[in-house]
């Protein structure tokens, strides 16, 4: 179990270079500890490795065998603990699309959004 | 209903020349009523010959050649020599020849009888049933045209070729004439009918074919203009950096407008190239590297920038990360490899099993010992290179060139053409 005090753990899976760089910055600078992942394969293994992470961050749009829609049931399957938060250019998803509890931004977003989506979901209880 | 049996039979005229050998045809249709030892082959071949043409009309999308196997085998399965697809024009109201078996040549295409009663076929297009006549010299129901005058047509059979849809009206006229005596009888005018049919359903299909490349060519010209706005619009935001980095006091901000001018240009410069190539959605990629070259040239005067690039099409979202990616590098090389002077900067891009290998070399002064590119570094250019690596899921590695410098190689899998 991580000490309370260490700064909390997040994956951000993200295919675009700069979207990836701008939200995995935006996260530290606000004192976020952040993995990053380019797919939801990368995604995955990130997720094996590292039982310290707590919220996954995920773009719903995403080359490879799995979509960020796939990849947030599977780890709702397989990590049911960790917190979910999707984001997406293209769809608008519904509330049944994502794994109860899970968060959905339609992008552009603005960062702070993500920021405060985070903190709320990841807040000791 | 039939006549009597005629011992000589007349053989019809096949272009000019009259044939007039008597010999049994057993092509030809019965004179009398058909008694049930005829009649068993004769249906049975008819059918047969009807299975033979929709097996071809499947095989074939060419509508002529659909056009001119109904009438050879129609005519054949009534025992006929002369047969026609004529085809209603409106603006004319005529119906013209599209198809024939046994008329003179020019006679498709050119010889056209009216749509009214002045033809049998007119009445059958206008009743919009099929007709029979076995004697039309005596028919009161419509006139004998020329063309089948000239002949010395006796008999014939017409039937209507519909098309689907509601309300459409019908295609024209499927004919078979004979000169010779005998009897036409409502069974072949069913057969006959069983051709239109089957005319109908390759008429419809031909059109949908016709509207599906015209739907596809206009989905291929809306994904150009797309490619075209999305250069535009992102044209419009490299003047607006520029701008606003000119209009900044402070030299960082100014380097780092123009920086972010810079690569914002050379994502444009791929949707630019987006639509130009064989395949819309991707870049011919030597292509796209000439172009690329030309760019980094015109912004580095004094260096050379020498490019190489297999003749490869690549797709829209590897060619835009590879492009920020060679612009980085590239750019790297003109800023820092040569320290005082200017030299030669090369790029090459090769395709080997299914990777791309790109390489970004350059004669300076090479990097730094114990220079690792993994280690955080506060330098946004090295950070954006190793992100546009991952996310071209590729690898980098970087090697002293020979005889010096820096080489800068990139391998990432491209999808197979």
């Amino acid at each position: 179990m991580p000490s309370i005090l260490s700064p909390i753990r997040i994956l951000v899976v993200e295919n675009e270079t700069f979207i990836r760089l701008d939200v995995v910055e935006v996260l530290r600078v606000a004192g976020f500890n952040v993995a990053e992942a380019v797919n939801a394969d990368e995604g995955i293994k990130m997720l094996e490795a590292d039982p310290d992470i707590r919220l996954m961050f995920t773009d719903i749009e995403m080359p490879g065998a799995m979509n960020g829609l796939e990849l947030a049931a599977t780890v709702r399957e397989r990590w049911p603990p960790i917190k979910i938060i999707a984001t997406s250019g293209r769809f608008k998803l519904q509330a049944s699309d994502l794994p109860a509890g899970a968060l959905f931004f339609l992008k552009p977003y603005e960062t702070s959004q993500i920021i405060d989506a985070v903190r709320g979901l990841t807040a000791v209880a | 209903m039939y006549g009597q049996r005629v011992c000589e039979v007349t053989l019809p005229r096949i272009g000019s020349v009259m044939l007039s050998e008597h010999r049994p045809a057993p092509a030809t249709a019965p004179e009398a009523s058909l008694n049930r030892l005829e009649e068993l082959p004769y249906r049975r071949r008819q059918q047969a010959l009807l299975r033979e043409f929709g097996t071809a009309a499947l095989q074939t999308r060419d509508f002529r050649q659909i056009l001119q196997q109904a009438v050879d085998l129609s005519a054949r399965g009534l025992g006929c020599s002369f047969a026609k697809v004529l085809e209603y024009v409106a603006v004319e109201k005529r119906l013209i020849v599209r198809a024939g078996i046994g008329w003179p040549a020019g006679t498709v295409d050119h010889v056209s009888l009216g749509a009214d009663i002045e033809s049998p076929a007119g009445f059958a297009f206008q009743t919009g049933q099929s007709v029979v006549s076995n004697h039309l010299q005596d028919e009161t129901r419509f006139r004998t045209p020329k063309l089948l005058a000239d002949h010395g047509i006796k008999r014939a059979i017409n039937v209507l070729i519909r098309r689907g849809g509601e309300g459409d009206t019908a295609f024209g006229v499927l004919e078979a004439d004979s000169p010779d005596p005998g009897q036409f009888d409502d069974a072949d005018a069913d057969f006959l009918a069983g051709f239109a049919g089957l005319l109908g359903i390759a008429i419809e299909r031909q059109h949908a074919d016709a509207k599906l490349q015209e739907a596809l060519d206009h989905e291929a010209l809306l994904t150009r203009e797309m490619s075209h706005r999305v250069k535009n619009s992102l044209t419009s935001v490299v003047g607006l950096l520029r701008v606003q980095a000119r209009g900044s006091e402070s030299a960082d901000v100014k380097n780092a407008l123009e920086d972010a001018a810079m690569r914002v240009a050379s994502i444009a410069g791929v949707h630019d190239h987006l639509w130009r190539g064989s395949k819309v959605g991707f870049v011919d990629l030597s292509d796209f590297v000439s172009h690329l070259c030309k760019t980094l040239q015109g912004s580095a005067p004094e260096h050379v920038i020498q490019c190489r690039s297999d003749d490869i099409i690549l797709s829209a979202d590897k060619a835009i990360p590879l492009g920020l990616l060679v612009n980085e590098l590239v750019t790297n090389a003109i800023k820092y490899a040569y320290v005082d002077g200017h030299g030669v900067i090369r790029l090459d891009a090769r395709e080997i099993n299914g990777h791309l290998l790109v390489e970004i070399s350059d004669e300076g002064a090479g990097l730094p010992d114990g220079f690792d590119i993994n280690q955080p570094r506060k330098s946004l250019g090295f950070r954006v290179i190793l992100g546009l690596v991952r996310q071209l899921l590729g690898e980098l590695t970087i090697s002293k060139n020979l005889p010096r410098g820096a080489l800068f190689t990139i391998k990432f899998p491209v999808d197979p053409p």
